[in-house]
């Protein structure tokens, strides 16, 4: 795109675009060479609270610098840091809530805190990365499967969460279709229910997108739920189709654990 | 309809405060302030005199919400137009801190290159 088509109206200097891109690649160098010291200091706080699984202090200075790496990784176009972050920023949340901040929890964690040190080592080409976040999601996860749900009724999600809480699932929650397009572009999921009106993009559209996309998780099971039959486009893919009327919360446990085997 | 030359932006982020302030100067052509916390906002915000204000939501201390509430008992601050950044972008986030007087949101990471423009698209759908 040239500078003009990106500046907008009134005061902008056009002529500075190129210069604020060669700054903002050469803060993004910056960036990534304090990342390995930033891995020491995690790698630290983790040393503390597998010794002293209560120091609230390490638990909270972690959180907060994982999640600040996040947050900058995303800025600096670094999606995969704020994948791998966002992971592990799961990983301390489940661990404090289940009071398991002890050896195993140390392992998984030092493993992402050596996949972020990979990052910065290589830059680029980042699938041998992916496909090790994968596998440490699997491990965190152990026996559960990833359910992605999207809808944007509290009482509709009220229900799901009824209907699948006994399941051996991890259950996310989202209720725009396009943020869960997104998410789809970096986290992997067992499973998406999605139901028809959604905000800013509608179900049907946010799975005929992922379908028609070359997104790693294109071929994810998905389960449209609806007030109405029919009228579904064959490109949106949906594994199944289950009406919103009083056997929901049924069909759903029992269409789930099919696709799932569980 | 006023000119959007001055922009104040409160984050507690070094990385992302850094990445923001030349975006906003040198493909928007703002004049700049950054401010780290909602106090330090509080402090500078009269004296800055911001056209337009962005508040990141998640801070530690005064968080950004809590931030707005302040500015607007300032007379001087009580209309200016404030705008929220956030990872956070759920509908119902989104309508609540529309409710707390924001114009909009701004999604966190926001791309360098186009944060100018959509602080100018904000801004001008507030019809100043």
């Amino acid at each position: 795109m040239s500078p003009e088509s990106k500046a907008g109206k009134g005061n902008e200097t056009p002529g500075n675009l190129d210069a604020f891109q060669e700054l903002l690649a050469a803060m993004r160098r910056d960036f990534v060479g304090e990342i390995p010291d930033k891995c020491f200091a995690f790698e630290e706080k983790i040393l503390q609270l597998e010794k002293n699984p209560g120091d609230l202090e390490a638990f909270n200075e972690l959180y907060r610098g994982v999640h600040s790496l996040k947050g900058s990784g995303g800025t600096y176009g670094l999606s995969i840091l704020t994948s791998i972050c966002h992971q592990l920023e799961n990983l301390l949340t489940e661990a404090r809530n289940r009071n398991v901040l002890g050896s195993e929890f140390a392992t998984k964690a030092f493993a992402h805190v050596d996949l972020i040190r990979q990052v910065a080592l290589k830059q680029t080409d980042f699938e041998v990365i992916e496909s090790k976040l994968e596998a440490l999601r699997r491990l965190t996860l152990q026996n559960r499967k990833s359910v992605l749900i999207v809808d944007s009724s509290r009482l509709m999600t009220d229900l799901y969460r009824k209907s699948l809480d006994k399941l051996p699932l991890q259950l996310n929650f989202m209720d725009s279709g396009l943020a869960a397009l997104g998410r789809l572009l970096h986290e992997p999921f067992d499973l998406v229910i999605v139901g028809r009106e959604l905000k800013e993009l509608g179900g049907v559209a946010m799975m005929a997108a992922l379908r028609l996309s070359q997104i790693r998780q294109r071929e994810i099971p998905a389960i449209l739920v609806s007030s109405k039959g029919g009228g579904i486009p064959e490109q949106a893919g949906f594994t199944a189709n289950i009406l919103r009327d009083q056997y929901l919360a049924d069909n759903l446990q029992s269409v789930v654990k099919k696709i799932l085997k569980l | 309809m006023g000119t959007l030359s001055k922009v104040m932006y409160v984050e507690d982020e070094p990385d992302i405060q850094a990445v923001a302030k030349l975006a906003l100067e040198m493909v928007g052509g703002y004049t700049v302030k950054i401010c780290s916390s909602g106090d330090e906002a509080l402090r500078e915000a009269v004296a800055f005199a911001p056209d337009m204000i962005l508040l990141d939501v998640m801070m530690p201390g005064m968080d950004g919400p809590t931030t707005l509430k302040a500015l607007r008992e300032l007379p001087d601050l009580a209309n200016t137009p404030v705008a929220f950044m956030t990872a956070k972008v759920q509908p119902q986030e989104v309508a609540q801190y529309k409710a707390l007087g924001a114009l909009d949101v701004i999604a966190k990471p926001f791309d360098p290159m186009n944060l100018a423009n959509q602080v100018r698209a904000i801004w001008e759908s507030g019809g100043k």
